[in-house]
C-alpha cells in the first residue's frame, strides 16, 4: 500500500540546503507492521512528514505511491482523506480550537470524501466516547481545546485517539511512545494493537525499543544518515537495543 | 499628584489649532439653544474642546489616523448640517415639563419644542435589532436622540434624557443649576469628567448631543436582564450621542450597545453622498461596590459609509468593577477610546477588544487608564485580526499615581496578520510613579501559525478550513467574554450575533492567502518595587 522508493529531500532554500534523505526504500503491505529505528538526527521524523506532506520539505528525486497513485503532488490534507495518518512526536498545542469539535469536522471530511453521510454531533459523540473509553480517556478532554494544557502523555494519547476515530488505513507514528510511563504505553500500545488488521499498514518511528515490546513488529529498519542501513525482523530491534546503533552506523 | 496633572508628559508639545470662528459661533448657537438644564455639562465639554483644540496632524492621541478625513465632520460646515444647530437660536425655550413631549406613534425627539424632529423611524425597523435577552429592556436612540416613543426601559433601569432629570422652574440662563433628584455631587462628577476630558472628539460629542442619556441603576439593584441601548444613525451626516451610566452603590448591570446604520440611499447617487460622522461619548460613573458590564458592536446595518468614533470616559469608586467588550469589523474609519479613572481603592478596570478587519476597513483603540489608588487592577486584551489592506491600531497607556502602590496592571495586544498589505500598530506605554507595582504590557504581531495550521491540514482539514479555524480561536478568547453561547435563556444573542459578524467579515475573504515568514514577538515586563 505504500512504496517509497529513491526518496531523496532536503530543507531550507537556496544557499542553506540541508540534504536529509538520500535514497530511501520502504515498503508496506496491508497488514504489516513496520518499526523505523535510528539515532538523533537520522532523518526518521523528516520521513514521516515527508509523508504527511508537511510543506517545509523538499522531495528532489523519488517518488511515493500510496495504493499505486504518486502523492507527492497531493496536499497534507488530501492525502489525510485518502488515509494516511501521521502521529506527531511533539503535537501541537492549539489554544481556542475545541478537541471535539475538531475532531468532528475532521471526521466528517473523511467521510465527505468517502463519499459517506456526515456525522450530526449526537451521532459523532456517541462514536468518540466509544474510543475514548477504550483509551481510558477522561470526559473532559472533549471540553478542552486541542492539546492546551495537556501533559506529555495526554497529547499522546490525543493522538490515538485521533487516530482510532479517523480509522485510517496507514498509520505512522513518530516516536508515539516517547514520554510515557509504563501504564501510559500499554494504553497506547492497546490503541495501535486495536487498529492492526489485515487492510491496515503501521509504521512505527521509535527511538527505544520499549514500544515494540507491546506492538510486535513484522519488520524493522535502522534508518543512519538519511539511509536505510539495516532492515530485519523484531529480532533487529532486540539487537539495538543491546548493542546500541555504533555496530550499524559504522 | 492630584489626577489632574496625572498625564503622559511625553507627548509632543504642538499647539494645537484653535477653534475657527464658526465653530465658536456654533457652539454659541448651540448653548443659546438649550436645554438650559444642560447649561454646566455643555459649558465643561466647550471648556474642554478649546483647551485641547481640535484634533491635527500633530496630536499624539491621534498619530495613527488620517485627520485630515475627519476634520471637515468636525469643523463648522459639518456642524452646521445639524438640524438643530442649523436652525436659527432665538426663542429661549423653558427647560421641558418631563421627558416625554411626543405622544404620537411616530418618532419625535424625546423633550422640547426647540429641536428638530429626527429622521423617523417604524417600530418595524427597529424590531430586528431587539435582542431576545433585551426584549423588554432597550432605549432607542436616533442620530443620537433618544426616542421614549420607540423604547421600553423596563423597570430595573431609569432611562430619561439629562435634561428630564434636572428642575422643570429652571431659572435665567448663564445661572448655575442644579439637577432637582440628583445628587449635587453626581452633577459635579459628570460637569468634572467632562471638562477634564482629552479627547475633543468625545468633547464634540457631548457638547453637540441634542438630548443626553442618562441611565442609572439604582443603589444595589441587580439586574437580571440587560439594558439594550440602540444607536441608529439615518444617514442624516452627523449624530451626536452622550449617555451617562450612573450605576449606584453596589449595583449589578450589563449595558448592551448596539450601533446600527439604517442609511436607505434616496438614490443611486447617495452612493457618493458623504459619510456619517456617528460619534458617541459615554461616560460612566460607578460607585461603590458596583459592577457594571458593557458589550458593544462595531457599525451594524447598512454598508453605508460611516466614520464612527466612540468614547467611554469611567470614573470608578471603591471596589468598583467595570468589564467592557466590543467586538466589530471595523469602519472607514473607527476609533474606541477608552479613558478611566481608577479612584477608589480596590476598583477594577477590564477592556477586551476584538476586531476582524478585511478590505480597507479601519480599526483604532486608544486607552488611558489612570491608578490614581492603591490596590487597584487593570486589564487590557486586544485582538485584531488585520486581512487586506486594512489598518488597526491599539495606542494604550497606564499610568500608576506616586501613591498608587500595589497595582496590579496588564495590557496585551496581539495582531494577527493575514496580508502583507495589512498593517497594525501597538504602542502599549506604561507610566509608572508608584515603587511597589505588578505592571506588564506586550504586542505580538504575527501570521497564522504553520506548524497549527500543517496540524489541523494533516487530519483531513482543507487549508481555507484550518486557516478559519485558528482566526477564529485567536479572537475566541475575547468573544468567550461577551457572554455565554447559544441564545438565549441561557446563552445570550448577542454574543452569538457579534461572533456571527466576525465570522462573516473573515468568510467573505476565504480563502486567505497562505502564510509565510515567521513569528515576531515583543513583549516587555515592568516591574518594580518589593512586591513585584
Amino acid at each position: 500500500m505504500l512504496e517509497v522508493r529513491n526518496l531523496n529531500a532536503h530543507i531550507g532554500e537556496a544557499d542553506s540546503v540541508t540534504q536529509i534523505l538520500k535514497g530511501i526504500n520502504l515498503s508496506v503491505q496491508p497488514g504489516e507492521v513496520h518499526a523505523i529505528m535510528g539515532p538523533n538526527g537520522s532523518g526518521k521524523s523528516t520521513l514521516s512528514k515527508i509523508i504527511a506532506g508537511h510543506p517545509d520539505y523538499s522531495v528532489t528525486q523519488g517518488e511515493i505511491l500510496f495504493n499505486g497513485e504518486n502523492i507527492l503532488e497531493l496536499e497534507a490534507d488530501e492525502r489525510s482523506r485518502k488515509g494516511i495518518f501521521l502521529g506527531f512526536q511533539y503535537p501541537v498545542e492549539i489554544p481556542g480550537v475545541n478537541n471535539a469539535e475538531f475532531l468532528r469536522m475532521a471526521y466528517n471530511q473523511r467521510r465527505k470524501a468517502e463519499g459517506l453521510e456526515e456525522a450530526d454531533p449526537l451521532d459523532f459523540e456517541e462514536i468518540l466516547d466509544a474510543k475514548m473509553k477504550a483509551l481510558d480517556m477522561d470526559g473532559r478532554f472533549k471540553e478542552r481545546a486541542i492539546n492546551e494544557g495537556f501533559s506529555g502523555g495526554e497529547k499522546k494519547r490525543n493522538e490515538i485517539l485521533q487516530m482510532a476515530v479517523l480509522d485510517p488505513a496507514l498509520a505512522i507514528l513518530d516516536e508515539t511512545d516517547s514520554g510515557l510511563d509504563v501504564d501510559a504505553l500499554k494504553i497506547v500500545a492497546g490503541g495501535i494493537n486495536r487498529l492492526r488488521g489485515p487492510s491496515k499498514g503501521i509504521v512505527l518511528i521509535t527511538h527505544y525499543q520499549r514500544l515494540l515490546d507491546y506492538v510486535q513488529p513484522d519488520f524493522v529498519h535502522v534508518l543512519s544518515g538519511g539511509r536505510i542501513v539495516k532492515s530485519g525482523g523484531k529480532d533487529l530491534a532486540l539487537e539495538v537495543e543491546k548493542l546500541g546503533y555504533d555496530w550499524l552506523v559504522k | 499628584m492630584t489626577a489632574a496633572t496625572i498625564r503622559p508628559r511625553f507627548m509632543r508639545e504642538v499647539p494645537a489649532p484653535a477653534l475657527t470662528p464658526a465653530l465658536e459661533d456654533a457652539i454659541a448657537r448651540h448653548m443659546d439653544e438649550g436645554p438650559f438644564a444642560l447649561f454646566d455639562i455643555r459649558t465643561a465639554a466647550a471648556a474642554a474642546l478649546r483647551r485641547i483644540g481640535l484634533p491635527h496632524s500633530g496630536s499624539e492621541d491621534f498619530s495613527f489616523i488620517r485627520t485630515g478625513e475627519l476634520l471637515p465632520h468636525l469643523a463648522p460646515t459639518a456642524v452646521a448640517a445639524n438640524p438643530q444647530t442649523a436652525r436659527p437660536g432665538t426663542d429661549l425655550p423653558a427647560a421641558p415639563a418631563t421627558g416625554a413631549a411626543g405622544t404620537s406613534a411616530t418618532a419625535t425627539p424625546a423633550t422640547g419644542p426647540q429641536s428638530a424632529p429626527v429622521t423617523a423611524l417604524s417600530a418595524a425597523e427597529i424590531a430586528p435589532w431587539i435582542l431576545p435577552e433585551a426584549r423588554d429592556s432597550y432605549a432607542v436612540l436616533v442620530d443620537g436622540v433618544y426616542v421614549p416613543e420607540l423604547s421600553r426601559p423596563g423597570e430595573e433601569f431609569h432611562v430619561q434624557t439629562l435634561e428630564a432629570a434636572a428642575p422643570p422652574d429652571s431659572p435665567l440662563p448663564g445661572m448655575h443649576l442644579r439637577f432637582q433628584g440628583l445628587h449635587d455631587a453626581f452633577v459635579t462628577g459628570i460637569s468634572a469628567l467632562l471638562a477634564a476630558e482629552t479627547d475633543p472628539v468625545a468633547s464634540i460629542a457631548s457638547l453637540f448631543a441634542r438630548h443626553p442619556l442618562l441611565v442609572r441603576v439604582p443603589a444595589k439593584r441587580v439586574a437580571a436582564s440587560p439594558l439594550l441601548l440602540l444607536h441608529f444613525t439615518t444617514g442624516s451626516g452627523r449624530s451626536d450621542a452622550l449617555t451617562v451610566v450612573h450605576a449606584g452603590p453596589q449595583s449589578e448591570s450589563r449595558v448592551l450597545i448596539r450601533h446600527v446604520s439604517l442609511a436607505r440611499p434616496v438614490s443611486l447617487a447617495a452612493t457618493t453622498a458623504p459619510p456619517t460622522l456617528e460619534n458617541a461619548h459615554t461616560v460612566a460613573l460607578i460607585e461603590d461596590g458596583a459592577s457594571l458590564r458593557m458589550v458593544e458592536s462595531g457599525a451594524e446595518g447598512s454598508p453605508a459609509e460611516t466614520l464612527n468614533f466612540r468614547k467611554l470616559t469611567a470614573r470608578l469608586d471603591r471596589n468598583a468593577r467595570l468589564q467592557v467588550v466590543a467586538a466589530h469589523t471595523g469602519s472607514r474609519l473607527m476609533r474606541q477610546a477608552f479613558a478611566v479613572d481608577l479612584a477608589g481603592e480596590g476598583a477594577e478596570a477590564e477592556f477586551n477588544g476584538a476586531a476582524v478587519l478585511s478590505g480597507n476597513r479601519q480599526s483604532h483603540n486608544h486607552v488611558l487608564v489612570r491608578h490614581l489608588v492603591p490596590h487597584c487592577v487593570s486589564r487590557q486584551l486586544f485582538k485584531t485580526v488585520a486581512a487586506d489592506q486594512s489598518r488597526s491600531s491599539v495606542d494604550g497607556t497606564i499610568i500608576v499615581a506616586l501613591d498608587a502602590q500595589q497595582t496590579n496592571a496588564n495590557q496585551l495586544i496581539n495582531n494577527l496578520m493575514l496580508s502583507d498589505e495589512a498593517r497594525a500598530d501597538s504602542k502599549p506605554r506604561l507610566m509608572i510613579h508608584a515603587d511597589d507595582v505588578k505592571c506588564s504590557h506586550g504586542a505580538t504581531s504575527g501570521k497564522l501559525d504553520p506548524a497549527q495550521q500543517f496540524y489541523l491540514e494533516s487530519r483531513g482539514l482543507p487549508p481555507a478550513q484550518a486557516r478559519g479555524l485558528l482566526t477564529v480561536a485567536f479572537i475566541a478568547e475575547v468573544v468567550a467574554k461577551a457572554g455565554k453561547a447559544g441564545g438565549t435563556p441561557d446563552g445570550e444573542a448577542f454574543r452569538d450575533t457579534l461572533d456571527h459578524a466576525l465570522l462573516d467579515s473573515l468568510r467573505n475573504r476565504m480563502p486567505m492567502s497562505a502564510p509565510s515568514g515567521a513569528k515576531v514577538m515583543k513583549t516587555n515586563e515592568t516591574q518594580g518595587g518589593k512586591h513585584a
